[in-house]
């Protein structure tokens, strides 16, 4: 326990504070371990089931059913050996420029009926399961597949609306595309509806604590202070003791408040957890994270907005983060619920 | 998002005003902005090529383990995050099934000490959030 002490009071939080990161990090390393057990036993069944039908199938695979992939089947498009890559989907007819995807591979149309699905030839061997396991768990692999999904679905949104894919959603010819599009047709024309005229802005507000702790020590201290001599040294006690909470108040207070007008204004507002910092690199502390749906016509409004509240909470130690146009990943009907 | 940058090390630009027509334009996303939605956003439909959606859920749920542990928002009040039902159904039902078996134990203890009357231990505050 002497370890324990000597970290708590190395990192100034509070004994509560601590033993609720304890057993907050107790809870994830434990969902970790179970995701990481469920991933070794998917792919030991995965792996037997695999070995069994290599040796029991004869016959072709049935193409009408989609539940079992065709994983045999011969591309009708593309080179040999080639499957289909799909980044997105838009009305037919769309004006979308062409430009290259994953692997520099030419982006084409794939239409079926009032529907057109934006996609590029990949290698098979590349992106059949075993392989693309490896490569998604591959830092510079996944950055290269994500930054070329992220351009093209970007290019095709900055001219039409367009509902976003999950990374690495993939057919075997084109045939096999449009049977998707037909399939889904509803659930994309209603997608579509939506989406139509509006972008995803993402808005992130950062946390200096040094300086927020400042901000909050001269908020409190400033008319305390100025008493007698005695008196002067019991309210730095108190404004010491109260920094803290006050900070909190006031980083709470400022992020509340801009949640709340930015909702306002748009169309739809997603609350995302904090991000990895390894992964973002940021400075300071992530105390927003949020998506908002926005009319393209209230975007330059927006924006000022941002600026606005950016400036007054700027004394506070607080930065805000303004990106976008996204193409609207984090609204796509019948996914995750608005958080107001 | 043309001004993308694909190291992704470092963070989207400040705002700054696009150079057509007057229109405001954020600044570009980092790497983190770009995995965020293009693993755990945008639509999901079974492609042929099944990659276990496990895999990616997997690999972000790492991404995402990296930051929980000095999660200053949370400790500041500011986990709304944390109610988004699109926080892995896994990772949540895990916590709730197991905060509904501890809250069973502590009262079966209360019982035992006689805190609380017999059979009026019905737990009515639902989960979560």
């Amino acid at each position: 326990m002497d370890d324990l002490e000597r970290l708590v009071a190395r990192s100034g939080l509070t004994t509560d504070e601590m033993a609720e990161l304890i057993s907050e990090a107790r809870a994830e390393a434990r969902a970790e371990v179970k995701a990481e057990m469920r991933a070794a036993f998917a792919r030991r069944i995965r792996a037997q089931a695999g070995g069994e039908e290599a040796r029991g199938h004869d016959e072709p695979p049935a193409a009408a059913s989609d539940a079992t992939p065709t994983r045999d089947a011969t591309p009708a498009a593309g080179g040999e050996g080639d499957v289909a890559y799909v980044y997105c989907v838009a009305d037919a007819g769309s004006e979308l420029s062409g430009g290259t995807g994953i692997a520099g591979a030419q982006v084409e149309q794939v239409s079926a009926g009032d529907l057109t699905a934006v996609v590029s030839y990949v290698p098979r061997a590349e992106f059949a399961e075993d392989a693309l396991r490896r490569n998604l768990n591959d830092l510079h692999w996944l950055e290269a597949a994500a930054t070329a999904h992220q351009d093209v679905i970007d290019e095709a949104s900055a001219t039409s609306t367009i509902v976003p894919l999950r990374l690495c959603t993939i057919y075997n010819d084109a045939d096999r595309v449009r049977t998707m599009l037909t399939e889904q047709r509803d659930r994309f024309a209603e997608a579509l509806d939506v989406l139509r005229g509006k972008s995803e802005w993402g808005v992130k507000v950062y946390a200096d604590l040094a300086a927020l702790e400042t901000a909050a020590r001269t908020r409190l201290g400033a008319d305390q202070i100025a008493g007698s001599e005695g008196g002067a040294y019991f309210a730095r006690k108190r404004v010491e003791r109260n920094a803290r909470d006050e900070a909190r108040r006031i980083a709470r207070e400022c992020v509340e408040d801009a949640h709340t007008r930015f909702s306002e204004w748009a169309a739809d507002a997603v609350v995302n957890r904090p991000q990895s910092r390894e992964l973002a690199g940021y400075e300071g502390e992530m105390l927003l994270n949020a998506s908002y749906l926005m009319d393209d016509d209230r975007a330059p409004e927006f924006a000022k907005l941002v600026r606005e509240l950016e400036e007054r909470c700027r004394r506070d130690g607080l930065r805000f983060e303004l990106t976008g146009p996204w193409p609207p990943y984090n609204f796509v009907p019948g996914r995750a619920e608005a958080v107001q | 998002m043309s001004a993308m940058e694909p190291t992704g090390a470092g963070r989207g630009g400040p705002l700054t005003p696009s150079a057509s027509g007057g229109q405001m334009a954020g600044g570009g996303g980092s790497l983190a902005d770009v995995l965020e939605r293009v693993l755990d956003k945008g639509v999901v439909i079974a492609g042929d090529i099944q990659i276990n959606l496990l895999d990616i859920e997997l690999l972000t749920i790492k991404l995402r383990l990296i930051v929980a542990s000095v999660d200053t928002a949370r400790r500041m009040g500011i986990n709304w995050w944390e109610s988004d039902p699109a926080l892995s159904a896994n990772e949540r039902s895990s916590l709730e099934d197991e905060n509904r078996r501890l809250r069973e134990r502590l009262e079966a203890l209360e019982r035992k000490a006689g805190l609380l009357p017999e059979g009026d231990g019905t737990p009515t505050e639902a989960s979560g959030g």
